[in-house]
């Protein structure tokens, strides 16, 4: 179709070259279309650019050196091709170019969820023009505007509480029980108000990721103030006890390192705690001094006394004073009962466990038995005189059978060892001097049962 | 006045009018629409503008082969064009009417 002379130029070849050549550039600015439709759009350009630039007033040198090299600018005429492709495609009403260059548009999934976004967040804000282009609502905006700073705050903290919950096992609070918690709290608020002054976010993915950020702290601020804030009065303290409680068992604190057992779904807290480190076992000492074995503890309500609650039978526990970890073991009654709250628990080497038993909790290995536990003192203080009141004495019946009490059995004889039994070994040290702690295990006497 | 937005409002009219009596090929249309004192109208629009109408139905094409030079593609008007003319012309005479009349208003004020 454009292959013969062009229709009436005085100019010859050359000039024709300029024209298909521009032809070609503006063909090229539509490769994204489909082959039919650029076929449809430019056919014929060269002839229509042939015609307008012999009509053009001085655009076509006429003379001698017109045919051989003289320059015809055909973009002075018509403008870039890029342009002009623009111009042609806009007035066919076809989709202008896309940005990115000739390429054929390859929308993709991100592309694709653009758009559905952008057809979405239209008629979402469509249909709430009728409130949001009320001048009562510029107001709102304006005045919550006003509010940002408030904002900021709550977001520093939102994501503090986050990182304190997730990575450090805090609770939810308005302060967190600790020091460096705290500095770790107050560090993300400021970090936030700068974010929200535009201020300490120098890179583009930076503030884009600040604003995934403010979106999760902005869904997650509501059910973590309430959590924070609506708490039964007392919550905070005992929330406190705990968080610290759990730091030294994690051996965050303390030099005392006891495994962290865990919480009642309720939010109660099994085992026992003293100064808000969890126990792991206990050590009765008799008026004397002297170390008490197999002692059976019993709170006030008549229930058994725990330190490892079922959950904690099978956990490996750290142990003050030796190395490794520990399986507690239960003593058993002549029932057969396991009684987890007949002290010292003995406990079996974690090497030495054998998980073989039906519900899986580590059991002494064939061969080996669990051992005792390294007492705290030889010989306790004895501030206490023998009690010779007959109050004392646990009157017969006074709240029944303890909780979990086998049938007869070993409430009925006093443990060996007990308040009338016979004294541990070590009882040498005179009264009122501490030993220091010792690693010697005392040898294990029958436990009931 | 930005004549050239003017001018892209009415180019489907006008160029429907430059192809109503005479059928025409693409710089044929543009020389026509400058004769008639439309300076400012761009070739690339005026091609583009055939070819949509085209697309729409308003006009019929052909080739006419040339033997001097590239074949020509001619445009015609059909009659769902020449309806489309006329809806044109109604629309552009009460609107400019209408335009008429509020800027004289406003010369007056003025």
């Amino acid at each position: 179709m454009s292959t013969t002379t062009p229709a009436g130029p005085p100019a010859g070849l050359a000039f024709y070259e300029h024209v298909r050549a521009y032809a070609d550039q503006v063909r090229a600015h539509l490769s994204d279309l489909r082959p039919d439709l650029v076929e449809d759009l430019a056919d014929g350009l060269e002839a229509d650019l042939a015609e307008a630039v012999v009509d053009a007033p001085g655009a076509l040198p006429r003379g001698g050196d017109a045919a051989g090299g003289a320059l015809l600018d055909l973009a002075a005429l018509f403008g870039p091709p890029g342009a002009y492709a623009d111009e042609l495609r806009a007035a066919a009403g076809l989709p202008p170019r896309p940005v990115a260059g000739t390429a054929r548009p390859r929308i993709g999934l991100r592309g694709r969820l653009l758009v559905l976004g952008g057809i979405l967040g239209s008629g979402w804000r469509s249909l709430w023009a009728p409130l949001t282009s009320t001048p009562q609502w510029a107001r709102l905006r304006e005045f919550l505007g006003a509010l940002a700073p408030v904002w900021w705050v709550v977001r520093g903290w939102v994501v503090a509480t986050v990182l304190l919950w997730v990575f450090g096992g805090y609770a939810v609070a308005v302060l967190p029980p600790d020091l460096s918690a705290r500095l770790l709290v107050a560090a993300a608020v400021v970090v936030s108000v700068q974010w929200g002054r535009g201020r300490w976010l120098p890179r583009p993915w930076l503030r884009r990721g600040a604003r995934y950020v403010s979106v999760a702290a902005a869904v997650l601020a509501v059910p973590l103030v309430w959590t924070a804030t609506s708490g039964p009065a007392g919550y905070v303290a005992w929330d406190e006890g705990y968080q610290q409680g759990f730091q030294a068992g994690t051996g965050a604190v303390g030099g005392q390192p006891v495994s962290y057992v865990g919480t009642g779904e309720d939010g109660g807290v099994d085992g026992v705690w003293v100064d808000g480190v969890q126990v792991s076992n206990l050590f009765v000492y008799d008026a004397d001094g002297r170390p008490v074995r197999d002692v059976q503890v019993f709170d006030d309500r008549g229930r058994p006394v725990r330190t490892v609650d079922v959950d904690g039978a099978y956990q490996p526990w750290a142990v003050p004073e030796v190395e490794g970890s520990w399986y507690f073991q239960p003593a058993l009654s002549t029932d057969g009962r396991e009684r987890w709250n007949v002290y010292p628990l003995r406990a079996v080497a974690e090497e030495d466990a054998d998980h073989a038993t039906d519900d899986g909790r580590p059991v002494p290995l064939t061969g080996t038995t669990a051992q005792t536990m390294p007492w705290p003192f030889l010989q306790a203080p004895t501030a206490v005189p023998p009690s010779r009141d007959p109050s004392a004495t646990v009157p017969d019946g006074a709240h029944g059978e303890p909780e979990g009490t086998p049938e007869g059995g070993a409430t009925d004889e006093p443990p060996a060892g007990g308040p009338t039994g016979t004294p541990g070994p070590a009882g040498e040290s005179p009264a009122g001097t501490v030993l220091p702690r010792t690693p010697s295990p005392t040898p294990v006497v029958e436990a009931v049962g | 006045m930005d004549t050239t937005q003017l001018l892209k409002g009415v180019l489907d009219a006008a160029v429907l009018a430059a192809v109503a009596d005479e059928d025409g090929y693409g710089y044929d249309v543009v020389r026509r629409l400058r004769a008639a004192g439309l300076d400012e109208v761009g070739d690339a629009s005026v091609y583009g503008t055939l070819r949509r109408l085209y697309a729409h139905g308003a006009l019929t094409t052909y080739v006419v082969p040339s033997d001097a030079g590239p074949h020509r593609k001619y445009y015609g008007i059909n009659a769902q064009g020449r309806a489309m003319l006329d809806l044109h012309r109604k629309e552009w005479q009460t609107f400019a009417g209408t335009v008429s009349a509020l800027l004289r208003t406003g010369e007056v004020a003025a």
